[in-house]
C-alpha cells in the first residue's frame, strides 16, 4: 500500500524538478536561469553553451532518480525504512536539483558580469505608481468566502446537535482537515493579495495587465482550494467512511494540483507574450540576490515575492520573517528525520514484559504500558486478530502499538506483534481491553501464565 | 508613472520620491488631475515609513504639485503660472548649476544643448510655452 502511495510522489517529484529545471533553460522574459539578461545577449552562444550542457547533465540525472525509485522495493516491507527512504530522496533529490541550477546561474550571471551585461544598480527600488494605486482591485472579492464560512458553521452546529452514529474521534479530524484547508486557502489568498507590485515594463498597461493577472488568477486559485476543502463534508454522512475519505483526499489534492499548473502557465505565457515584445528589460539589477533560488535582498523589504524559476512565491531570507522561516525550515526538516528515526524500532523491535513490584511492564518501542493485576477483570487469548483502525498509536511491519479501536471490542490498548498468532485479552475494570503478546507462542504463553497467576 | 527610489543614495528618500513625480508630470508620464496612490498605499509598496512618503507629499503640497483630497486621495495639481517666487529661485537654482558645470569644463553651447533636450523632453500639455520659450533662450 505504502509502495503505491510513495512511489508516485517521489516520480512525481522528479519529474516536476526535471521539467522545472528544462523550462528555465528556455529564454522567457529576458531571463534565463533566473538571471536577467539583455534581449540582444539572451541566445549568445557561450549562454547557449552553458544551457546544453546543463540540459544533458539533467537528462541523467532524472533517468538515475527514476532507477533509484527501485531502492523503494527492497524496502516496501518495512514502513519505517520506506518513509525515511522517501525523506532522505526528496531531500537528496532537492538539493540536488538546486545545486546544478545554483552553479549553473552563477556561470551565467558571471559571464554577464564579464561582458558587462548589466542592467541597473542593485539597490534601485521600482514601483508603477498606477498599479499600485489600483492593485487592491486586482484580486477576486474576499467577500466570496463568506457562504464558505457560513457553510462551516451550518456543519459544525449540525455535528455538535445530531445524534450521529459516528464517533467523534472521525467527525472531529475531519472536521478539522476542512477548516485547516478552507482557512488555509485563506491564508494563502491574504498572502496572494498583500503582495507587492512588480515593475515589468515602462508602459503602465503592461504592468497592470500583468499584476493583476498574477493576483486574480492566484486569489481564484486559493478560493478554490478553500472550497475544495468541503469535499470531506460527505465524509461525516458515508456510510464506508475509508473509502469516502479516500475519494475526497484524492479530489481535494490533483484539483488543485492541475489547477496550480494550469494558474502558472496562464501567468507565465502571459508575462512572456507582454515582456518579451519589449526591446529592453525593465528589471532591476538584482541577480546578486537570488542565490540557488533563494532571495536574500537587504534594500527591499518584501517579505514574499514571485519565484524567479518554478510555480509561486519564495520568502526574502533578508527579513525577520525570512530569518525566522529559515529557523522554522530548519526546525521541520530534524523534526521530520527525528520522527522517522524513532519510526524504525516498529520494524525491527520487539516486545518484552517484567514484572517490578508486583506490576507488570511493557516494554514496546514508543508506547509503553503498565499493568495493575489488581484492576484486571478477565483474561483470555484468542488466535486472530480482530479488525481494528488506529485512533492514537503506531504500527509497523510487525508491531502493533498503541492506541486502537478494535471490531467486538472498543477501545484498546495494543502492544502485540501481528505476526505471532496468540494475542491476550485483559479486560480492565473500566471495560477497556489490553492486547498483548511475546515474539513467539511459547513467551506469549508464559506471560498469560505469569498474569494469570498474580491475578 | 514609474517610481526608482534607490535605498542606498545619498538623496533622501523623500526627496528622491518628491524628485521622481516631478519629473513623471514634466515627462508626461502622469497627466495633471491625474491620481497618485495615497501616502499608505505608496509606503506599502515601497516598503518604507509612511511618515517619509507624508513628507514628500507634504512637500509636493505646498509646493502646489499635488492636491490632497480627503475623499479621493493625492492628485497632480493643476500649475500656477501667479507665482512670484519661483522664477527668483529658478535664477538662483540654475545659476549654481551653470555655474559648476562651467567650472567642470563644459561649454556654454554643451550646456545650452542640455537645456533645450531637457525643454523638448516635456511634455505637460498645460504646460506655459512661453514661458518654455523664455528659458529655452
Amino acid at each position: 500500500m505504502m509502495l503505491f502511495i510513495l512511489m508516485p510522489c517521489n516520480i512525481l517529484t522528479i519529474l516536476l524538478l526535471h521539467f522545472n529545471m528544462i523550462s528555465a533553460c528556455k529564454p522567457s522574459g529576458h531571463m534565463v536561469l533566473g538571471v536577467y539578461l539583455p534581449q540582444e545577449h539572451i541566445n549568445d552562444e557561450k549562454i547557449l553553451a552553458i544551457t546544453s550542457k546543463l540540459k544533458l547533465q539533467l537528462k541523467a540525472l532524472f533517468w538515475m532518480s527514476l532507477l533509484s525509485q527501485a531502492l523503494m522495493l527492497v524496502v516496501k516491507d518495512y514502513p519505517s525504512l520506506s518513509t525515511l527512504f522517501v525523506l532522505i530522496f526528496l531531500f537528496g533529490i532537492i538539493t540536488i536539483y538546486t545545486l546544478f541550477f545554483g552553479v549553473y546561474s552563477e556561470k551565467i550571471l558571471k559571464l554577464k558580469k564579464e561582458k558587462g551585461w548589466i542592467v541597473g544598480s542593485p539597490s534601485i527600488i521600482s514601483l508603477d505608481t498606477e498599479v499600485t494605486r489600483l492593485q487592491n482591485t486586482f484580486p477576486v472579492s474576499a467577500g466570496w468566502f463568506i457562504p464558505g464560512i457560513i457553510i462551516l458553521f451550518i456543519v459544525s452546529f449540525w455535528m455538535t446537535t445530531s445524534n450521529a452514529e459516528r464517533p467523534f474521534f472521525l467527525h472531529g479530524p475531519v472536521m478539522l482537515v476542512i477548516c485547516i484547508i478552507y482557512f488555509g486557502g485563506l491564508l494563502l489568498y491574504q498572502l496572494f493579495k498583500s503582495l507587492k507590485s512588480t515593475v515589468y515594463s515602462e508602459d503602465t498597461a503592461v504592468n497592470c495587465a500583468i499584476n493583476k493577472a498574477y493576483k486574480r488568477y492566484w486569489s481564484s486559485f486559493c478560493l478554490v482550494l478553500s472550497y475544495l476543502s468541503f469535499c470531506y463534508i460527505p465524509c461525516l454522512f458515508a456510510e464506508n467512511f475509508v473509502s469516502s475519505l479516500l475519494i475526497a483526499t484524492i479530489v481535494a489534492s490533483v484539483i488543485p494540483f492541475l489547477y496550480m499548473l494550469y494558474t502558472h502557465k496562464k501567468i507565465t505565457d502571459l508575462t512572456s507574450s507582454l515582456v518579451n515584445l519589449e526591446k529592453e528589460s525593465f528589471s532591476v539589477e538584482d541577480d546578486d540576490f537570488w542565490r540557488f533560488g533563494f532571495y536574500n535582498n537587504p534594500y527591499s523589504n518584501k517579505v514574499w515575492v514571485p519565484k524567479r524559476v518554478g510555480i509561486g512565491l519564495t520568502i526574502n531570507f533578508a527579513t525577520t520573517w525570512g530569518k525566522a522561516f529559515s529557523v522554522f525550515t530548519v526546525g521541520i526538516i530534524i523534526w521530520t528525520i527525528w520522527l522517522c528515526l524513532s519510526l524504525v524500532p516498529l520494524d525491527f523491535g520487539k516486545i518484552t514484559m517484567t514484572q517490578e513490584n508486583g506490576i507488570f511492564k511493557i516494554d514496546a518501542p514508543m508506547y509503553d504500558t503498565d499493568i495493575y493485576p489488581e484492576r484486571i477483570k478477565s483474561i483470555s487469548t484468542i488466535d486472530t486478530f480482530p479488525n481494528s483502525y488506529r485512533t492514537n498509536g503506531a504500527n509497523g511491519k510487525n508491531l502493533w502499538v498503541g492506541n486502537y479501536h478494535v471490531n467486538g471490542y472498543g477501545a484498546s490498548r495494543l502492544n502485540i506483534m501481528i505476526e505471532t498468532p496468540l494475542y491476550i485479552v485483559l479486560q480492565l475494570e473500566d471495560d477497556s481491553f489490553i492486547f498483548l503478546n511475546g515474539e513467539d507462542i511459547p513467551t506469549t504463553l508464559e506471560y498469560y501464565n505469569r498474569i494469570k497467576a498474580s491475578m | 508613472m514609474i517610481i526608482q527610489i534607490n535605498m542606498a543614495g545619498e538623496t533622501p528618500i523623500y526627496l528622491q520620491i518628491r524628485n521622481q513625480i516631478v519629473l513623471a508630470v514634466g515627462r508626461g508620464d502622469i497627466p495633471v488631475g491625474g491620481q497618485i496612490p495615497t501616502v499608505r498605499q505608496l509606503a506599502g509598496d515601497l516598503g518604507i515609513n509612511a511618515m517619509t512618503v507624508n513628507k514628500a507629499y507634504a512637500l509636493l503640497k505646498n509646493e502646489g504639485f499635488i492636491e490632497i483630497d480627503r475623499r479621493h486621495g493625492a492628485k497632480i495639481a493643476g500649475f500656477n503660472m501667479n507665482s512670484k517666487e519661483f522664477p527668483s529661485r529658478l535664477k538662483e537654482n540654475l545659476s549654481l548649476i551653470v555655474t559648476e558645470a562651467y567650472l567642470k569644463g563644459c561649454k556654454s553651447t554643451d550646456i545650452l544643448e542640455v537645456f533645450q533636450s531637457v525643454i523638448a523632453g516635456l511634455n505637460v500639455q498645460t504646460f506655459d510655452m512661453s514661458f518654455k520659450k523664455e528659458v529655452a533662450l
